[in-house]
């Protein structure tokens, strides 16, 4: 039993170099037990910690194995919670961009509706205008008036609304 | 003591034999599962754990020359009923009206659907509706209601180029026009996505996959100006009404590109409703500016007129003794529209007076076949390089060139042979390019919807006559529209016009000439440097048979084209050549 403990003390040595000189210095067997001195007498109180000591690594890392796996756990189940809502969330938006697709869709549609030319036209003749079959153009340049203005064919007949 | 042993002896046998059974049972029910119906119970699964969902791939657009929207498709859409659980939950005649204020239908019909069967599972009670419907009636929360979403085709600009735009059928498959022609760009295909589902039909995450993807459709792009064409299709309108005239086109081409920047036909389909013209002139549901050709009359002179300059036989001073009637050494009885002494015309003055008799003794200056070599380089007897859906190419009568001598003169002023409204456009453009015909293109490109642009091949243009028979060509026909009886009617201030009017006589029911009329205008502007050309014809106007009748749609197209292409006027004045001597 002491033997073994030698052993693992010794192996604690190893870890601890300013005891080192102490148990290694007499060159007996650390199994001896007669020979009393300061340094072997002072070992015993050492142990008792050193024991608590070998006993902590066990339980934690017992205790760092669950802890890592209640962790995983944990975080895999707040995980697929997370994509979870994520999927909800995705499949909200996603409906949301659908409705404003069509939102957009119906906009799109009525202003092609409005720009179409007869509708244009129609709007413009409301407004007492009238298509303009010969174009004058004036040179910048010359000042010059390049062809000629004629009389529009319909004379243009503005509503009463137009003019407040 | 003995049976006891015996049994315990057995015992270990017997379990295993039983362990051993059972195996062989597992095995058996887990081939079955596994192997012999797993297909099926897969397929079964697939359906109650899985939801399909059908990835759109919507028809392209059809635009016009500058991205204006003439055909596009929108979301509309399905509501069906479930008539027995509407008959359970009761007020069946109220939900029926509610439903029907809602989608703007008949109360009547929605109640019709909904108790034509009450026990049945499925009824349909609007085919295509709005979206704003579809909000309505999904505010008023009945359980019993589905809907489902379609796709449908619809023209923005109603019957602007509807003619050339075409329509789809009630299925949604192409039936005419650019829609059947360019089916194979603007047709998408629907794709498929299947992902399992949870209890309440949200889709598992990380578990939908793309079956099959969804491939929209392309965008066409016409080298129609769709405001062009539809003041074109607007003063067509008024004027073929005006004049009672049974159809009208009108052709706007552009003379250095073989551009159509409109073709307007009256009358035309309107493709949102397909079904009136259906009903009324089932003709008028294509373009017949591509699809009717007829006999053009005398536009045609100026035709003849230039293979006379280009085979160096005739230039525009070259003097005739143009009578009422000639009759011909081989038989041919060609007289004049109008009665008249002799005249003494140059090939211009031909022209300026459209003397039948006068163009018939110059054009035999050149043979019948060297003048068929001519009229096919101008691409008349075949389809235009558009090939527009059920297009017709003409034809150059019987026995061409070996016409009959009657026919023989009457192919040098337009009868005896039929041309499209398209072809005698393009004809005229050769004119006014120099000589050089340059194919007629009606789609300027195909985008597909990664954006690739396939733009149409140009093709290369045919050189019909020289460049200078093309020009005096031109300047004769600037005399027609300066000294020709119209003049007053065609004239665009600040430009130089060239025209030449036709007023063929159309053979009738009993296969012979009656008293309906064809009249035409073909004309380019400016003369100096031709932009455009516009071509007009008037079937059978019974108020106005001359070509009178078309002169204003002409100047009227023309202006709006120069207008609209921002031509400017040159202020030069046209060239006075000699029409008499």
């Amino acid at each position: 039993m002491s033997h073994s403990w030698g052993t693992v003390l010794s192996t604690a040595y190893a870890f601890d170099p300013v005891r080192r000189p102490g148990p290694v210095a007499p060159a007996f067997p650390v199994a001896a037990p007669p020979v009393v001195s300061g340094p072997v007498v002072a070992a015993p109180p050492a142990a008792a910690p050193r024991t608590r000591a070998l006993a902590a690594p066990k339980v934690l890392a017992g205790a760092a194995v669950m802890g890592g796996v209640v962790c995983v756990v944990v975080a895999q189940l707040l995980l697929s919670i997370g994509t979870a809502n994520g999927a909800y969330r995705l499949a909200e938006l996603q409906q949301r961009s659908d409705v404003l697709a069509r939102q957009q869709q119906v906009q799109a549609e009525s202003l092609q509706a409005l720009a179409a030319p007869q509708r244009l036209a129609a709007r413009a003749a409301a407004l007492g205008m009238v298509p303009d079959d010969s174009p004058a153009y004036l040179d910048a340049r010359t000042g010059k008036v390049l062809g000629s203005r004629a009389a529009t064919d319909g004379v243009a007949k503005a509503p009463g609304g137009i003019v407040r | 003591m003995r049976g006891h042993r015996r049994r315990a002896r057995w015992r270990p046998a017997f379990v295993l034999l039983t362990v051993l059974l059972l195996a062989g049972v597992f095995l058996v029910r887990l081939t079955d599962v596994q192997v012999v119906q797993a297909q099926s119970l897969r397929d079964a699964s697939k359906d109650r754990r899985s939801i399909t969902t059908t990835l759109p791939g919507p028809r392209g657009d059809i635009v016009d020359a500058s991205g204006a929207v003439l055909a596009t498709t929108v979301t509309r859409y399905r509501i069906t009923a479930v008539p027995w659980i509407a008959a359970k939950a009761g007020h069946v005649e109220q939900q029926a009206r509610r439903i029907a204020a809602a989608i703007g239908g008949d109360a009547g019909d929605v109640e019709r659907a909904l108790t034509a069967d009450p026990s049945s599972s499925y009824a349909l009670i609007a085919k295509q509706v709005s979206f704003s419907a579809l909000q309505k009636v999904k505010a008023l929360d009945l359980g019993w209601l589905y809907y489902q979403s379609v796709s449908k085709r619809t023209y923005p600009s109603g019957a602007v180029a509807g003619n050339l735009v075409g329509f789809v059928g009630a299925d949604q498959q192409p039936q005419a026009g650019v829609e059947l022609g360019d089916d194979r760009c603007l047709a998408g295909t629907d794709g498929r996505s299947i992902a399992e589902s949870g209890l309440d039909g949200t889709p598992i995450p990380g578990s939908e996959a793309v079956v099959k993807a969804a491939k929209p459709g392309g965008k066409v792009a016409l080298t129609i100006d769709r405001d062009l064409q539809y003041y074109a299709q607007q003063v067509l309108a008024q004027r073929a009404r005006q004049t009672g005239a049974a159809w009208g086109s009108v052709v706007v081409e552009e003379v250095r590109s073989g551009k159509l920047l409109a073709v307007a036909d009256w009358p035309t389909v309107d493709p949102n409703h397909v079904g009136t013209t259906a009903a009324d002139d089932p003709g008028a549901l294509g373009s017949r500016s591509f699809t009717a050709p007829y006999e053009p009359g005398s536009t045609m002179k100026a035709i003849t007129a230039s293979m006379l300059l280009d085979a160096g036989v005739a230039d525009p001073a070259s003097r005739v003794v143009a009578p009422y009637r000639l009759k011909t050494a081989d038989g041919a009885d060609v007289n004049d529209s109008e009665t008249h002494g002799d005249e003494r015309l140059t090939l211009t003055g031909v022209l300026v007076q459209s003397s039948n008799t006068g163009i018939s003794q110059l054009g035999r200056r050149i043979t019948s076949a060297d003048r068929l070599v001519y009229l096919k380089r101008f691409g008349f007897g075949e389809r235009t390089a558009v090939g527009f859906g059920a297009e017709a190419g003409g034809s150059f009568g019987s026995g061409a060139p070996d016409w009959d001598p009657q026919t023989r003169y009457a192919t040098m002023f337009g009868q005896g042979l039929t041309v499209s409204a398209v072809q005698m456009a393009s004809a005229y453009q050769a004119l006014a390019n120099g000589g050089v015909r340059l194919p007629v293109r009606l789609v300027e490109s195909c985008t597909a919807a990664d954006g690739r642009v396939t733009p149409t091949p140009k093709g290369d243009g045919t050189r019909v006559v020289s460049k200078d028979a093309a020009s005096s060509t031109v300047r004769m026909l600037e005399n027609v529209a300066t000294k020709g009886w119209l003049a007053g009617d065609v004239k665009i201030p600040g430009y130089r016009v060239g025209i030449k009017t036709g007023t063929a006589q159309e053979v009738d029911a009993s296969g012979g000439y009656g008293k309906d009329y064809l009249v035409s205008m073909a004309g380019v502007a400016p003369a100096d440097s031709p932009r455009y050309v516009v071509y007009v014809a008037l079937s059978k106007p019974v108020k106005m048979n001359t070509s009178q009748a078309t002169a204003p749609i002409w100047r009227k197209v023309m202006a709006r084209a120069l207008q609209s292409g921002g031509v400017v006027p040159s202020g030069s004045s046209s060239p006075d050549l000699p029409a008499t001597w």
